[in-house]
């Protein structure tokens, strides 16, 4: 398989919500490429419209409340945002899925976890599956894509099942009768069941406590190898992104204002975006003598009313007239590496940290 | 879960006695000499007196209670003061009549109100929500003798399409259905669509979405199975007081049902078939009550794990 086949582009997006009293505006202006098995972290505080993001991708926006008004998805070259509803509900699920951030609330309680892992195979079947209608003779193939038998999915519910390191036994429980971090490795069988090409995972971690977010993040990790994979980790928390990303992309009031390799951002002799200073200011460094953390002044700006020029200006401490005046464009510090700042812009020529 | 069943159904003696103590000292309480008024003013003072002792009304009140109450457990319902008919077969003659009312009346609502009340949450705010639940308002607010005279109005006198009394046919129990259902169509209307948009926006039915499930399958699947929780449990109280309410609709369209009977009986002050009636209601509302608990667990699998950890929990104290 290509490894540098372009999986996924985003291409200038921008995405408002609708409310009664105000728009606002959550996502504007993302450029994203994502190529097969590749990881990209997308890492912002909250608000910073990471999941509409993920949502807009999977063209599950609420209707009528969020609309993309702006820019274009290329998902392995379709164009998503123009795609029929149908030809939609035969991605999700099967080539685009996502693991969402609450495992408490993201199962149905009346539904055993086998049942919720069978719906998706129900839907689409496995790849293993329309392989083997492929090969078989013209005579015995189903033309039903999602026509795999009762046997077949029971099967791939328990394969599925012990990958995630549950035993298959628990099919049958309801989701009341298990733990959070089982939960959550239920969600993400769901979301794997029919080896999608991209795997969008929303905080998958956050709501989880510390040891089994680790072991949550190593099973991520090695599904997303086996199947070669695109991952697009949401987060707030750089030690995901540290495990599981070979890119990372930092968002903030909708844009990306940096974005990088893994070592190009976590380099901290690089020259980086003020707020991911301020972000990696804000981790406790156990090397360091600093008794106290960093962190950033302010809080992220009211996506209904947002700052003039630069969004990231009212909190930023080298922030100058220019910064108030007009937004900063693209500017490329090194192969790979750009950033979204008028420090950077070739115009200013003062180089710094 | 059998064991559950079993439970409920030992609390009957309680609700019983409880039960049928109040009515006993209520009816009781009630002004009216019995022996005057089945003799009649005409009759002289010595009959009255020597009529109320054959009933056994010279007796103290807790004595006449134990009495009716020791024959009571032996099956023996008595003889109504009037006729001196046996109350049991009576009211077994006559409590088919209701019961169909009422059941008809709840599986109306329900089956029209739930399906309302779906439409209703899935396209908020459209021009059908508006009209559904402007008429899920007007249904709850209206009184129910009202109504039945308005249908009558309608239905019997200018249409001639529904016949206005009895109840011979399957035409007479259209009526008497919409009118007793009428309240709670309005409750179960309003119910599931307020329910139901508290799940449609709940996350699961979003990964519902995500995994590629058609629009119809997150609804009625996914959504309506949980939002249907709060709406079973309220058509369930409300059926305890359709059967109450039969006594205005039954008066209404003339049904001989158990509402009429026991009105009449209230009204003469015919102790024993009061009783009997209460009986058989009780017995009734707390069965009824069971059914809903059995259909909620079914509906909720949290609900049907908490009845059988409670069992297990107790078994395994017992085995300690």
């Amino acid at each position: 398989m290509d490894r540098e086949e372009t999986l996924l582009k985003i291409d200038d997006l921008y995405v408002k919500y609708r409310t009664v009293d105000d728009d606002v505006y959550a996502v504007n202006g993302v450029d994203l490429e994502l190529k097969r098995g590749e990881a990209v972290g997308i890492v912002g505080e909250t608000g910073a419209g990471k999941t509409t993001l993920a949502l807009s991708i999977l063209g599950l926006l609420p209707k009528g409340v969020g609309e993309v008004y702006r820019g274009d998805i290329y998902f392995k070259g379709q164009d998503l945002l123009n795609t029929q509803e149908k030809k939609m509900r035969e991605i999700r699920g099967a080539q685009i899925s996502m693991i969402f951030q609450d495992p408490m609330t993201s199962l149905n309680p009346v539904f055993t976890v086998g049942d919720q892992i069978a719906e998706v195979l129900k839907l689409h079947g496995t790849k293993q599956y329309a392989r083997e209608q492929e090969n078989a003779p013209k005579s015995d193939r189903n033309e039903n894509k999602a026509g795999m038998s009762r046997e077949a999915i029971d099967a791939r519910v328990d394969e599925i099942l012990e990958l995630v390191g549950i035993e298959s036994s628990r099919k049958i429980c309801y989701p009341h009768q298990l733990s959070g971090g089982m939960k959550q490795r239920i969600v993400i069988a769901m979301a794997l069941a029919c080896e999608p090409d991209l795997l969008i995972a929303d905080e998958p971690t956050t709501a989880l406590d510390v040891t089994i977010q680790s072991q949550v993040l190593a099973m991520i990790d090695d599904i997303q190898k086996r199947y070669n994979t695109s991952l697009i980790m949401i987060t707030h928390d750089f030690g995901v992104v540290a495990e599981t990303c070979d890119k990372v992309a930092i968002m903030y009031a909708g844009e990306i204002i940096e974005y990088g390799t893994l070592e190009q951002i976590f380099d901290r002799s690089l020259p980086h975006h003020p707020y991911t200073v301020g972000l990696f200011n804000s981790i406790p460094d156990l090397t360091s003598d600093k008794p106290r953390l960093e962190p950033i002044s302010g809080l992220t700006p009211d996506p209904a009313h947002l700052p003039e020029g630069c969004y990231f200006s009212p909190r930023c401490p080298y922030c100058t007239e220019r910064c108030t005046a007009a937004a900063p464009s693209v500017t490329q510090l090194e192969e790979g590496h750009i950033v979204k700042c008028h420090r950077f812009s070739a115009e200013s020529g003062t180089e710094g940290r | 879960m059998w064991k559950y069943i079993v439970k409920r159904l030992l609390l009957l003696i309680p609700v019983v006695i409880g039960v049928t103590f109040l009515v006993f000292v209520i009816i009781n309480l009630k002004p009216g000499d019995p022996g005057r008024m089945i003799l009649g003013i005409s009759a002289t003072q010595e009959a009255v007196d020597e009529y109320n002792t054959e009933l056994g009304l010279d007796r103290p009140f807790l004595v006449r209670y134990a009495d009716y109450m020791s024959h009571l457990v032996r099956g023996d319902f008595g003889l109504s003061w009037y006729g001196s008919e046996p109350v049991l077969p009576k009211i077994l003659h006559l409590y088919p009549a209701t019961l169909k009312i009422c059941i008809l009346a709840i599986l109306f609502a329900m089956g029209v109100g739930i399906p309302l009340g779906v439409l209703s949450a899935v396209k908020q705010y459209s021009l059908a929500d508006r009209i559904a639940s402007t008429f899920a308002m007007i249904l709850a607010s209206v009184p129910m003798f009202w109504l039945c005279l308005l249908m009558t109005l309608l239905f019997s006198v200018h249409l001639k399409l529904l016949p206005s009394f009895g109840l011979t046919s399957w035409k007479h129990y259209i009526m008497p259905m919409i009118a007793l259902g009428s309240n709670t169509l309005g409750l179960s209307i309003r119910l599931t669509r307020s329910s139901m948009l508290e799940e449609i926006r709940q996350d699961y039915v979003r990964t519902a979405r995500a995994k590629g499930a058609k629009e119809k399958t997150v609804i009625f699947t996914h959504a309506l199975r949980n939002s249907l929780i709060p709406v079973v449990t309220a058509c369930g109280t409300n059926f305890s007081l359709l059967l109450g309410g039969t006594v205005f609709v039954e008066a209404v369209f003339a049904i001989p049902g158990l509402g009429n009977f026991l009105i009449t009986a209230v009204t003469k002050k015919d102790i024993p078939v009061v009783m009997g009636c209460v009986v058989i209601l009780a017995i009734s509302v707390v069965i009824i009550n069971l059914i809903i608990d059995i259909v909620y667990a079914y509906l909720d699998p949290r609900i049907k794990s908490k009845y059988q950890g409670s069992i297990r929990r107790r078994r395994r104290k017992a085995v300690e």
